[in-house]
C-alpha cells in the first residue's frame, strides 16, 4: 500500500477512512499527527458533520498533488474569478452547504480551499447592487434612510 | 468582557456540526453569521467598487467593508506595487536582483511609503483615507476654496505651504498663518513693523521648514534684512525669534532654508550661506537685529534669473545648488546648475558645476560629455563659461527653448522648467560623490496654454498651472523617468489636470472682522510701485533684462503643495489676490 | 465510538478558559503521560469556537469605520500570557533550592518541558495564530507575537530575567573545571547555549532570530572569563617555566579553545573567543617571546622558532622586531663565514668563497621556508641579510668587486673543460646556486666583464665544458638582467656557431678550388670570425712575421672570405692563435713528438728547419716579435729543453744563442707548450678592472644624457636620483661619481648649469 490510511471521525460519529497525506492537505490534522503520532485510533473532527467532511474529502483528495501554495500572500489568489474549473463545479452547491464547506475549511486550516469558498462568495457579491446583494444572503438592512444616503455618497468616488 | 449574549445566537451554542434549522420562519443570513475573519477574508477579494457597495448593506459590513488592512492591501496593489514593479524591471536590467513585488504588510518595506506606517503615536492610518487621497490625486479630483485678499497688496503676497499651514507674508499684515485644512481660519499673525520701528520694508522672500515640533519661518525684506520666526503649532503662536542684517543692503530675492542654515541671494547677486544658531539667539530680545552667523558670502554677476536655490544638508556637508538660466548660442535658454559644498563651520570645499546644454542637444547621459567643472576653493560662486565641445553636438538641439523659463523648480533629483510654449522641460541632477551632471532631457507635454509656474517635490510630484491660472496638472514625474534619454515621448497621461468638484467655490473673506478692521487702521494708503509683473499675466515676449530684474517674485513662489492639498496665491481680477485651496481628500 | 468530549460554550469566556487551562496544563505538566486526540482535537476546538463566536458584535456607533474590524481572541491572549508566568513564577521558585550543576540540569529540563509544551500550545492555539495575532501584527502593534514566540518571550521575562547570572555563573564554573582537566557533562552546556539562542528575537520580526540575547548573557561573561582565567594561568605558568614550553602551552590553549567552539559553543562566538585568547596568552607575553627568539636562532631550534612564529603571526605586528634580529643574525653568520676563508689566506679558491655564501643563504632560506612559512617579509630579511653580507665583508674589504670578481672565476671553473662536477645535472643546479648569489651582487657589471673574458677565452680555446652548459647560463642571466645585460655574450656565442659552419663552407670550397695534391701541402687549419664589437679581446701587442706556410694559409682563407664579404677587415689575433707541430728530427724516437704551441712558439720553431743553430737576435728579426713576448715563449721552449741555450743554462738574451735538441725527451708524445705566462695572468684581472672604471665612467654619462635629453631642464638633486635609478641595476654609483660626470659633460657642453641649480640640456 502506498499510503497509511487514517480514519476520520465526523460530529455525527460517522468514520471515514482517508489517505494519510489527502487528510493533511489540513493544516490541523497534520499538525496533531506531527504532535501525537499515528495511534490508530480515529480522530474526532468535532465541527465538521459527516457530509460536510466527506465533501471536503472529495476536495483533498483532487488536489492532494498539488504543490504546497507558494507564499500565502500572492497577489494572483486576490483575482476572483481565478477559480479552476473543477473547483467552480466543486462549488455549485447550496448556499448552506457553501458556507459550511467554508467554515470547515476554516476550522481544519485548508487554506486553498478557504479561499475558493471565500472567492465564490465574493464573485457572488461582485458587481451587485446592494439590494441584490441583500436579497443574496438575506441580510438585514440596520440603517436609517438618511445613514445609507450618507454612505453612500460617501463611496461615490470609488464606483466605476 | 460581555456577558453571553443571547437571542438569535442561542441556536449557534451548539456546535457547527448541528445545523441550524430555519426555526424562526425567516430566510436565514448565513453571510452575516460568519465570524468576521471570515467576511474580512471574503471582502480582500472583491475590487473597491464592491467594497463600496458592501458598506452600504449594514452596520457590520460598513465597519467591515472599510477595515483599514483590506484597503491597505488595496493601496498596495493599486499604488506601490505598480512602481515596486517599474523600479524592479529598471533594477533589473542593470543588475540580478530578484524581482519582488509581493504584498507585505509591514509597510516600512513599502517603496517610500513607510510614513504612512507611523501609528507608533497610536494614531492607525487611515488607510481606505489614503487610499482615497491617492485616487483623488491620480484624477485630479479636488475641492475647491478661495480665501480672498481685498485689496491687492502691494507688494503681493508670498505663500508658503509647510506642514499643514500656509504661511503668507505681505507688507500690510506681516506674517500669517492659516489652517490648511479650512484656508478661512488666520491661526496666527506677526506684524512686521513694530511701533519702535520707524522703517518699513517689504518682504521680498520667504522660506519654511519643518522641525517636527515647531515650523521655522524666515522673511526676507527688501532692504536686505531678514527675520526669523517660530510657529508653535500646539498654541498656534507665532514669535519672532531674532531679526539680521543681511550680507547686503540689496532686497533679498530667493531664500532656501534648512535648519539651521539658511542660503540667500540679494538682489545685488550676493550670495549668502547663513547659520541661525538657535541656541545662541533664543535668548535675544525679539525685534532686535542680529547679525547672524554668516558662514559664506559669494558674489555671483553671472547669474540671470529666473533662479532658484536648493540647500540640502548631510551628515558631513551643506550641499547649496543654484540654479540659474542663461542664454546658449546653440540650444537657447538653458539651466546651468551650480553646487557648491560647505562643511559644517562653513568653509566651502568644492565647487561643481554642469548645464543642460548636453541634454537639450540630448547627448545621453555619458559622463564623459557632460563633464562637470570641479573647483576647489574658488573664491566666487561665478559660473564658469559653460563650454561644449560643438564637434561632439548634434546640430540641431532636440531641446530648444528661443524664451527663458518663466519659472524653474529644483528638488534633488528632479529640476523642472516651464515655458511659455505650453511645455514644461523635466531633466533628472545626478550629483555624487565624484560628480554633478545632468541626465537626459525631457518635454512634458499636457498643458493647452503657456505654462507660467511649476513646483516639485523630491518624490517627483509636480504641478504646475497655466498663465490663465485655469489650468492646474499635477505629474507623477517617477514615470519620467524611465523614459528619459529615449526618444520615447513622455505618456502624456502621465499627468492629470486638476478638476475641482465642486464649482461652488467657497469664497471666504480672507480676513476675519478683526483681523479687517486692523487691516483698515493699519494700513496706510498703498504706494502704487509697479516693478513686479502681474502674476499669472507675464508678458511672454519679454526680454531677458526684464526677466533678471525681478528674479524672484514669479508666481512659483506662491504655489505649493502637500500630500493633501495644492495651494495657489494669485490675482484674480485686478485689486484681488486670491487664496486657492484644492483639497484632494 | 467514545463519546465526544464536551466542549465548552464557545461564548463563555470564563467556561473556555478554564477548560483551555486545565488541558494547557496538562501539555506542560504531564506531557510524558501522552495526550489522547480527543483532548487535542477538544482544545483546538475550543480555541476556534471562542473565536469565531461573534460575541463581541461590532459597535454600531457612528458610521466612521475605517478601523474596521474587531477580531476575537485578545482575551485567551492575555489569559494564556498570564498562565505562562504563573507556571513560570513556580519554576523559578522551585530554581532557587538549585545550585552549580544542579541548576543546569533543572534549568535544562525545564526549558526542554517548556519549549516542547510550547510547541504544542502553539498548534492547539493556531486559530489563534492566524487571525487574531496576525492581524495584530499586520497593524504594526509591537508586543504582539505569535503563541510559540510568545512563549519564549515570557521564559525570558518571568524566568531568564532572574535566573541568568546563576546559570551563567555555574556554566563558567563548569568550562573552568574542564580547562583545569576534570570531565564535564558537555552536553550541558550546549543545552544552555542553544536555549539562550533561542531567546534571541527581533524586536521588528519575530520570527527573526538575533544572537543578542546569547551575545549579552552568553557570550560577555564567558569572554571575561575566559579572559581571567588565562590571564592567571599564563602568569603562573610563565613564571614556573622556560618560554619555549610557555609557547608549547600556548599553542596547546589555543587549539584547545578552537576545538571547545565546535563542541559546545555557538560559532558566532569563534571570533571573540580567539582575540581574547590570543591577547592574553600571545599579545600579552610578546615581549617574552620575543626575548627569546635570538637564543632560538643561536640553537638553531627550527621547531621552537616555528612555533614562535606561529603565535606571533597571530597577533597584530606581531613578527615586526623579529624581522630585524632576523636580519642581523643572518648578516652576522654570513661575515663569520666569508672570515674563515678569508684567514686561509689570499690564495684561496673562489669555489670555497662562493661555497661560504651559498651554505649560508640556504641554511637561513630553509629556516625561512620551515620554520616562518616562507613569508614574504622574513625573505626579505634574508635577502637584506645577504645582500649586505655578499657585497660588504672581509674579502671585500680592499676592492668591493671582489665578489662578483671570485663568482666570474668560480663560474669559469665549473664551465671549463676538466672540472669536476662533470654531471650535467649537478651543474645546472650549481649554475642556479650561481644565480642565487649573483642577484646579490651589486656590482653586476663587473661579473659581466669578467664573466665575458672568460666566456671569450672558452670560446676561443674551445674549452667549454658543453654548449648547453653555456646557454643555460646566459640565459640565467638574461632572466635576472634583461637582454641588454647579455647581449654581447649572446652575440659572442653566436660567432662562434657561424665560425663552425663558415669552416666547413671553406672546406667545401678548398676541395672545388685544389686538387688533391694541392690539398696535400696545405695545413690543416681552423679559422674562428670574432666581430670586434662583442668581445673583450685586444690586438696583438707585438709585431709578428708568421712562417711562410701560416702566411699562405691565411691568405687563401682571406681571399675565400672576402670573396663572400666584401669590405671586411680582418685583423689577425696571433696571440690567440695555436698549432701543432709534428718534430721529425728528434732521433731515438719511435714516433714523432707532436708539439702543442702557440703561433708564436710555432713561429720560433719552424726556423729550426733551415739550421739547428740560431742566435737570438736572429730569431728576433725572422720573427719580428718583441722581447715582451719573444723571451718568455723563448723560456718555455728552453725549459722544455726542445731548445738549448749557449752556454748553457743562460736566460734569452741578444747574448744567447740556441740550438735544436735532437736527442729530446717526454713521456708522452704530445707535448704542450702552450703555457699561460703568470705574469698575463695578472696582467688581465688588473686590465679588467680598470676598464670597469672605464665603462662605468661611459654608463653614467649616458645614462645622464638621456635623461636631460628627455628632460630638457632640471634640478641637479633630480637628476642624480634619476640617474641612479637607471644605474642601480648595473652597480652603486656613487653620488661624487655622477657629480664629477656631470661636471665632464658640461665641459663637453652637452649641459649647461642655469640659475637655481637647474641644468639644462643643449641640444
Amino acid at each position: 500500500m502506498a499510503t497509511p490510511q487514517i480514519t476520520l471521525t465526523s460530529s455525527d460519529g460517522v468514520d471515514v477512512t482517508v489517505e494519510r497525506t489527502v487528510a493533511e492537505r489540513s493544516v490541523l490534522i497534520k499538525n496533531m499527527l506531527e504532535d501525537l503520532g499515528d495511534s490508530g485510533e480515529a480522530i474526532p473532527i468535532p465541527n465538521v458533520n459527516e457530509a460536510v467532511l466527506r465533501k471536503v474529502i472529495e476536495w483533498c483528495e483532487h488536489h492532494k498533488n498539488d504543490p504546497p501554495t507558494a507564499g500565502d500572500e500572492d497577489d494572483n489568489r486576490r483575482k476572483t474569478s481565478d477559480i479552476e474549473e473543477w473547483d467552480q463545479k466543486f462549488m455549485q452547491v447550496d448556499q448552506e452547504m457553501l458556507f459550511e464547506i467554508i467554515l470547515a475549511a476554516n476550522y481544519l486550516d485548508i487554506k486553498a480551499l478557504l479561499d475558493v469558498g471565500c472567492k465564490t462568495v465574493a464573485n457572488m457579491i461582485k458587481g451587485k447592487s446592494p439590494e441584490e446583494i441583500r436579497k443574496t444572503f438575506n441580510i438585514q438592512n440596520d440603517f436609517t434612510p438618511e445613514e445609507e444616503d450618507q454612505i453612500r455618497r460617501e463611496n461615490e468616488w470609488a464606483e466605476e | 468582557m460581555s456577558k453571553r449574549r443571547r437571542g438569535e445566537e442561542v441556536q449557534s451554542d451548539a456546535p457547527f456540526s448541528k445545523r441550524r434549522r430555519d426555526s424562526t420562519g425567516g430566510p436565514v443570513d448565513r453571510l452575516s453569521s460568519l465570524s468576521n475573519e471570515l467576511l474580512l477574508h471574503i471582502l480582500s477579494f472583491l475590487p473597491i467598487s464592491s467594497l463600496g457597495v458592501c458598506q452600504r448593506l449594514s452596520r457590520r459590513f460598513n465597519a467591515l467593508s472599510g477595515d483599514s488592512e483590506i484597503w491597505k492591501r488595496q493601496y498596495y496593489t493599486q499604488w506601490v506595487r505598480p512602481r515596486a514593479r517599474r523600479l524592479a524591471s529598471a533594477r533589473r536590467a542593470s543588475s540580478t536582483l530578484p524581482n519582488k513585488t509581493e504584498y507585505s504588510p509591514k509597510v516600512s518595506t513599502w517603496l517610500g511609503h513607510g510614513h504612512l506606517a507611523s501609528n507608533v503615536n497610536g494614531k492607525a492610518t487611515n488607510w481606505k483615507g489614503q487610499y482615497r487621497l491617492r485616487h483623488n490625486w491620480s484624477r485630479g479630483v479636488c475641492r475647491l476654496s478661495e480665501v480672498k485678499f481685498p485689496p491687492r497688496p502691494d507688494p503681493p503676497n508670498l505663500a508658503k505651504l509647510c506642514a499643514g499651514f500656509v504661511f503668507t507674508a505681505d507688507s500690510a499684515h506681516g506674517l500669517r498663518v492659516w489652517a490648511a485644512k479650512d484656508p478661512a481660519i488666520c491661526l496666527a499673525t506677526a506684524p512686521f513693523s513694530e511701533r519702535n520701528e520707524s522703517s518699513k520694508s517689504s518682504p521680498t522672500a520667504l522660506a519654511v521648514c519643518d522641525l517636527q515640533e515647531a515650523q521655522e519661518v524666515v522673511v526676507g525684506f527688501e532692504d536686505g534684512h531678514y527675520k526669523r520666526y517660530i510657529m508653535n503649532p500646539e498654541t498656534s503662536q507665532l514669535e519672532l525669534r531674532s531679526s539680521h542684517a543681511g550680507s547686503s543692503q540689496g532686497a533679498i530675492t530667493a531664500m532656501a532654508l534648512s535648519s539651521p542654515y539658511i542660503l540667500m541671494v540679494s538682489h545685488d547677486k550676493i550670495l549668502s550661506l547663513h547659520c541661525l544658531d538657535s541656541e545662541q539667539q533664543d535668548s535675544a530680545q525679539p525685534g532686535e537685529v542680529f547679525h547672524s552667523q554668516e558662514l559664506a558670502s559669494l558674489k555671483a554677476d553671472n547669474m540671470i534669473a529666473p533662479m532658484t536655490l536648493c540647500l540640502r544638508k548631510s551628515t558631513f556637508e551643506i550641499v547649496a545648488t543654484i540654479v540659474y538660466s542663461f542664454l546658449h548660442i546653440g540650444c537657447g535658454w538653458s539651466l546651468g546648475i551650480q553646487e557648491l559644498h560647505f562643511s559644517k563651520d562653513g568653509q566651502q570645499l568644492e565647487s561643481r558645476l554642469t548645464s543642460t546644454v548636453d541634454s537639450q542637444y540630448g547627448i545621453g547621459p555619458s559622463r564623459n560629455l557632460a563633464p562637470s567643472v570641479r573647483r576647489r576653493h574658488s573664491a566666487t560662486a561665478d559660473p564658469e563659461p559653460l563650454g561644449h565641445s560643438s564637434a561632439e553636438t548634434p546640430a540641431l538641439p532636440s531641446i530648444l527653448h528661443k524664451q527663458p523659463p518663466t519659472s524653474m523648480s529644483y528638488s534633488h533629483p528632479y529640476l523642472l522648467t516651464s515655458h511659455a510654449d505650453n511645455t514644461l522641460t523635466m531633466y533628472l541632477v545626478v550629483s555624487n560623490s565624484s560628480e554633478l551632471f545632468v541626465r537626459g532631457g525631457q518635454r512634458l507635454w499636457g498643458h493647452t496654454s503657456s505654462v507660467s509656474t511649476v513646483q516639485v517635490t523630491n518624490r517627483g510630484k509636480a504641478i504646475s498651472v497655466g498663465a490663465r491660472g485655469d489650468e492646474i496638472r499635477i505629474w507623477e514625474l517617477e514615470m519620467a523617468i524611465s523614459s528619459l534619454g529615449t526618444s520615447r515621448p513622455f505618456n502624456e497621461e502621465s499627468s492629470i489636470q486638476v478638476n475641482p468638484e465642486h464649482e461652488h467655490k467657497e469664497v471666504v473673506e480672507g480676513l476675519g472682522l478683526d483681523l479687517r478692521d486692523d487691516y483698515y487702521t493699519s494700513t496706510p494708503t498703498p504706494t502704487v510701485r509697479s516693478r513686479r509683473r502681474e502674476i499669472g499675466g507675464l508678458e511672454l515676449d519679454s526680454d531677458s533684462d526684464r526677466a533678471q530684474e525681478s528674479p524672484t517674485l514669479g508666481l512659483h513662489e506662491c504655489v505649493g503643495f502637500d500630500e493633501e492639498r495644492v495651494f495657489l496665491l494669485r490675482e484674480k481680477t485686478v485689486g484681488t489676490q486670491l487664496l486657492e485651496c484644492y483639497d484632494f481628500t | 465510538m467514545a463519546a465526544m468530549l464536551q466542549t465548552p460554550h464557545k461564548d463563555d469566556l470564563p467556561e473556555t478558559w478554564s477548560f483551555l487551562e486545565a488541558g494547557i496544563d496538562n501539555v506542560m505538566m504531564k506531557l510524558e503521560e501522552g495526550v489522547d486526540m480527543k483532548h487535542y482535537m477538544a482544545l483546538y476546538t475550543a480555541v476556534h469556537n471562542f473565536c469565531t463566536s461573534q460575541k463581541a458584535v461590532t459597535s454600531s456607533q457612528g458610521l466612521q469605520a475605517h478601523r474596521g474590524a474587531h477580531l476575537l481572541g485578545e482575551e485567551l491572549y492575555k489569559l494564556l500570557g498570564e498562565y505562562l508566568s504563573r507556571h513560570l513564577a513556580v519554576v523559578y521558585k522551585e530554581s532557587q533550592s538549585h545550585a552549580e550543576e544542579a541548576l543546569l540540569a533543572f534549568y535544562i529540563r525545564e526549558w526542554s518541558r517548556y519549549t516542547t509544551a510550547a510547541k504544542y500550545i502553539n498548534h492547539l492555539f493556531s486559530y489563534l495564530n492566524r487571525h487574531w495575532v496576525k492581524r495584530e501584527i499586520d497593524e504594526g502593534k509591537k508586543n504582539v507575537y505569535d503563541v510559540y514566540t510568545l512563549h519564549l518571550v515570557k521564559w525570558k521575562e518571568d524566568f531568564f530575567e532572574h535566573v541568568h547570572e546563576k546559570v551563567m555563573d555555574a556554566v563558567l564554573n563548569l568550562i573552568e573545571k574542564q580547562r583545569n582537566g576534570e570531565t564535564i557533562e558537555q552536553s550541558q552546556i550546549k543545552s544552555i547555549v542553544d536555549s539562550f539562542v533561542s531567546l534571541g528575537l527581533d524586536e521588528n520580526d519575530s520570527k527573526k532570530p538575533t544572537l543578542e540575547v546569547y551575545r549579552t548573557y552568553f557570550q560577555t561573561p564567558f569572554i571575561a572569563a575566559t579572559k581571567q582565567y588565562y590571564e592567571n594561568e599564563s602568569r603562573q605558568f610563565v613564571a614556573e617555566n622556560s618560554v619555549v614550553e610557555y609557547m608549547k602551552k600556548a599553542e596547546a590553549r589555543l587549539a584547545e579553545e578552537k576545538d571547545r567552539v565546535g563542541l559546545y559553543l555557538h560559532p558566532d562566538v569563534t571570533k571573540a573567543l580567539t582575540e581574547t585568547c590570543l591577547d592574553v596568552l600571545v599579545t600579552a607575553h610578546s615581549n617574552l617571546l620575543r626575548d627569546e627568539f635570538q637564543i632560538l636562532l643561536d640553537n638553531e631550534r627550527q621547531e621552537d622558532l616555528a612555533r614562535m612564529y606561529r603565535l606571533l603571526s597571530r597577533i597584530k605586528e606581531g613578527l615586526d622586531p623579529l624581522r630585524a634580529t632576523f636580519e642581523n643574525h643572518v648578516r652576522r653568520a654570513g661575515l663569520t663565514a666569508v672570515e674563515k676563508v678569508a684567514s686561509e689566506g689570499d690564495n684561496f679558491e673562489p669555489k670555497l668563497y662562493v661555497d661560504a655564501l651559498l651554505q649560508v643563504h640556504t641554511r637561513y632560506q630553509n629556516l625561512v621556508d620551515e620554520a616562518f612559512n616562507g613569508e614574504s617579509e622574513f625573505v626579505r630579511s634574508l635577502d637584506n641579510a645577504c645582500r649586505e653580507f655578499v657585497n660588504r665583508n672581509r674579502i671585500c674589504k680592499t676592492t668591493t668587486t671582489r665578489s662578483p670578481e671570485l663568482l666570474a672565476k668560480y663560474t669559469d671553473g665549473l664551465l671549463k673543460k676538466g672540472s669536476k662536477a662533470a654531471e650535467e645535472s649537478e651543474l645546472e643546479e650549481m649554475l642556479t646556486q650561481i644565480m642565487t648569489v649573483f642577484k646579490y651582487i651589486e656590482d653586476k657589471d663587473v661579473f659581466q666583464k669578467f664573466y665575458s673574458k672568460m666566456l671569450a677565452k672558452r670560446l676561443v680555446h674551445v674549452s667549454s665544458v658543453s654548449d648547453d652548459a653555456e646557454t643555460s647560463m646566459i640565459s640565467k642571466l638574461k632572466e635576472a638582467c634583461g637582454f641588454e645585460y647579455t647581449n654581447k655574450l649572446q652575440r659572442m656565442f653566436q660567432d662562434i656557431q657561424l665560425s663552425k659552419d663558415l669552416n666547413s663552407n671553406y672546406k667545401d670550397h678548398q676541395e672545388k678550388t685544389y686538387d688533391d695534391d694541392d690539398r696535400k701541402k696545405m695545413v690543416d687549419s681552423h679559422f674562428q670570425i670574432l666581430g670586434t664589437g662583442f668581445w673583450p679581446l685586444n690586438p696583438p701587442t707585438t709585431p709578428f712575421n708568421a712562417p711562410t706556410e701560416i702566411n699562405k694559409t691565411c691568405e687563401r682563407f682571406q681571399q675565400f672570405y672576402f670573396g663572400k664579404h666584401n669590405g671586411r677587415k680582418l685583423t689577425w689575433l696571433w696571440q690567440l692563435c695555436k698549432g701543432e707541430v709534428k718534430a721529425n728530427y728528434i732521433k731515438n724516437a719511435k714516433l714523432p713528438y707532436t708539439f702543442q704551441v702557440s703561433t708564436y712558439q710555432m713561429g720560433i720553431l719552424l726556423l729550426f728547419n733551415e739550421t739547428d743553430t740560431m742566435g737570438y737576435s736572429d730569431i728576433q728579426k725572422a720573427t719580428a716579435l718583441g722581447p715582451e713576448v719573444l723571451d718568455p715563449n723563448l723560456s718555455i721552449l728552453l725549459k722544455a729543453k726542445v731548445l738549448l741555450a749557449s752556454p748553457e743554462g743562460a736566460k734569452p738574451d741578444p747574448s744567447t744563442t740556441f740550438t735544436l735538441n735532437y736527442n729530446f725527451k717526454n713521456k708522452k708524445i704530445k707535448v704542450n707548450l702552450n703555457i699561460q705566462i703568470k705574469s698575463e695572468q695578472k696582467q688581465e684581472s688588473d686590465d679588467t678592472h680598470k676598464t670597469i672604471e672605464e665603462d662605468r665612467k661611459l654608463l653614467l654619462q649616458s645614462a645622464i644624457v638621456r635623461v636631460m635629453k628627455s628632460r630638457k631642464k632640471m634640478k641637479h638633486v633630480q637628476l642624480v636620483q634619476e640617474v641612479i635609478q637607471i644605474v642601480k641595476s648595473r652597480f652603486p654609483p656613487k653620488i661624487s661619481d655622477i657629480k664629477k660626470n656631470i661636471e665632464a659633460l658640461m665641459e663637453k657642453d652637452y649641459i649647461e648649469r642655469l640659475d637655481g641649480d637647474e641644468i639644462a640640456y643643449i641640444a
